[in-house]
């Protein structure tokens, strides 16, 4: 019958559709990260996962849909920061944050909070969603090296050092 | 990374964490995720209007085969019965209204009444039928609940109506108006045989191997140079100079259709396919004359 949806299998789109139904409140994190406004972010996740789907025959293997749909979200939370305009980043503020003990938790969470987005979305993707350099350099378009001095420039921010073995 | 480091993104990393998706944010993730899948298969397609306040129509054609026979529902008193064998269900009313927003949704479903042939593949194909209306119907107004959070105006209409009814054919039309910035509009029909309880496509209509898609889109054609011809208001995508590559071709297996009281197969557009934006929804009724080589049921 012509008229009955006749499902195609569609690795690709299928992939697409596993990975949003299991990584959505990654997605959504990233996304409340850096506009810390739950409608926002929300608009944010929308907006990629329709993308997302829509274009999923664009995706070169479905194996690819990982860091494909991390760079669809995070294109959209770029998209969202330059309509707003809100990509302020006062180093010097960051700079000066104080360590002391008792204050050092919420100071660590302002440290990364005011990091340029770039340098967040490296820290995040590597220790949060713990994905390897060369999958976040795949997400962000960018060579590794590039990646590499984004994570240390992060990792200073957040008075940590990076040493040998972690690379 | 020393000790003391590693305790620092394991904070940040639950600190992270703690934030989660609730259960309505997921609901309309997954609806993003529909329309994606729809527009990806053509079925649907966004029209995004630069002017605000343009009023989109969304048009849901139901088109049924209801059993000759039976008139006799028609005296089960007050409840709307359709062709003997379906009833208007009142399943769905949202009504809302403030300074900006107003809905007015109000949907019935349908229920068979009447024993024809094939009962019960006719009940679950409304089955299928009502779920999918039931789940248009939810997804407009969990969008429209959404929208309400931003500024500007909005508002939604839908409404289903009988809009003919033959002794063979059963059309049941359920229409959403979305007024906002952007708009679009869905058009779809559900045929169904009584006599195998299934759905039909336009194909089922004419005689296999037949070019109906041939025969109906030159017919749509003429109509269209016919009716520009005779007035100037009335401007559709055909013999244009300027943009040929988006001028009116042919009609597909699943463009929108439905057949009217006088048993005539009705063709229909949604709003800016074949026709300028201004020009709405479109429809082209072909005359018999035209089909009647082709035309089996």
């Amino acid at each position: 019958m012509k008229f009955s949806r006749g499902k195609k299998h569609d690795a690709k789109e299928e992939a697409v559709e596993k990975l949003l139904c299991e990584k959505y409140n990654s997605y959504y994190r990233m996304a409340m990260s850096y506009v810390h406004n739950e409608s926002d972010a929300m608009d944010i996740v929308q907006e990629g996962a329709y993308k997302a789907i829509k274009n999923s025959s664009s995706l070169k293997e479905p194996a690819f849909a990982g860091t494909w749909l991390y760079r669809i979200m995070l294109n959209e939370v770029y998209r969202f920061l330059d309509k707003r305009k809100v990509i302020s980043f006062d180093e010097e503020a960051a700079e000066k944050l104080s360590y002391e003990d008792q204050y050092e938790n919420i100071d660590l969470k302002r440290a990364l909070e005011s990091m340029p987005a770039e340098d967040k979305a490296v820290i995040e993707l590597k220790y949060f969603e713990e994905l390897k350099l060369e999958e976040i350099a795949d997400i962000l378009e960018e060579n590794v090296n590039t990646v590499k001095s984004r994570l240390y420039r992060g990792l200073k921010k957040l008075r940590i050092r990076l040493q040998e073995e972690d690379q | 990374m020393e000790e003391r480091d590693k305790e620092k993104i394991d904070f940040l990393k639950q600190d992270y964490e703690t934030v989660l998706m609730n259960e309505e944010q997921l609901h309309r993730m997954r609806d993003a995720m529909e329309k994606g899948r729809e527009e990806k298969r053509g079925m649907k397609k966004i029209k995004y209007i630069r002017n605000t306040g343009l009023v989109a129509a969304a048009a849901l054609v139901l088109v049924a085969l209801p059993n000759t026979s039976a008139k006799i529902a028609e005296a089960m008193g007050n409840m709307p019965v359709f062709g003997g064998v379906f009833q208007a269900v009142t399943f769905r009313e949202y009504h809302y209204e403030d300074e900006k927003h107003l809905a007015d949704v109000s949907v019935s479903k349908l229920e068979t009444v009447s024993e024809g042939k094939a009962v019960e593949a006719t009940k679950n194909t409304v089955d299928e039928i009502n779920a999918e209306i039931e789940k248009y119907t939810e997804r407009y107004i969990r969008q429209f609940k959404a929208d309400m959070k931003k500024d500007g105006y909005q508002s939604l209409q839908i409404r289903s109506e009988n809009i003919s009814e033959s002794d063979r054919y059963f059309v049941l039309k359920l229409t959403a108006v979305q007024t906002e910035a952007d708009s679009y509009e869905v058009s779809r029909f559900y045929t169904i045989d009584l006599n195998t309880g299934k759905r039909i496509a336009l194909a089922d209509l004419f005689a296999k191997d037949s070019d109906y898609i041939g025969v109906i889109s030159e017919n749509i054609k003429a109509q269209m140079r016919e009716q520009m011809k005779s007035s100037e208001d009335v401007d559709y995508m055909i013999d244009s100079e300027d943009f040929p590559e988006d001028d009116f071709k042919s009609i597909k297996e699943d463009t929108n259709f439905y057949v009217n009281d006088k048993n005539e197969v009705v063709i229909c557009f949604d709003q800016g396919d074949v026709a300028p934006m201004y020009m709405g929804s479109v429809e082209f009724v072909i005359p018999s004359e035209v089909l009647k080589n082709i035309r089996v049921n």
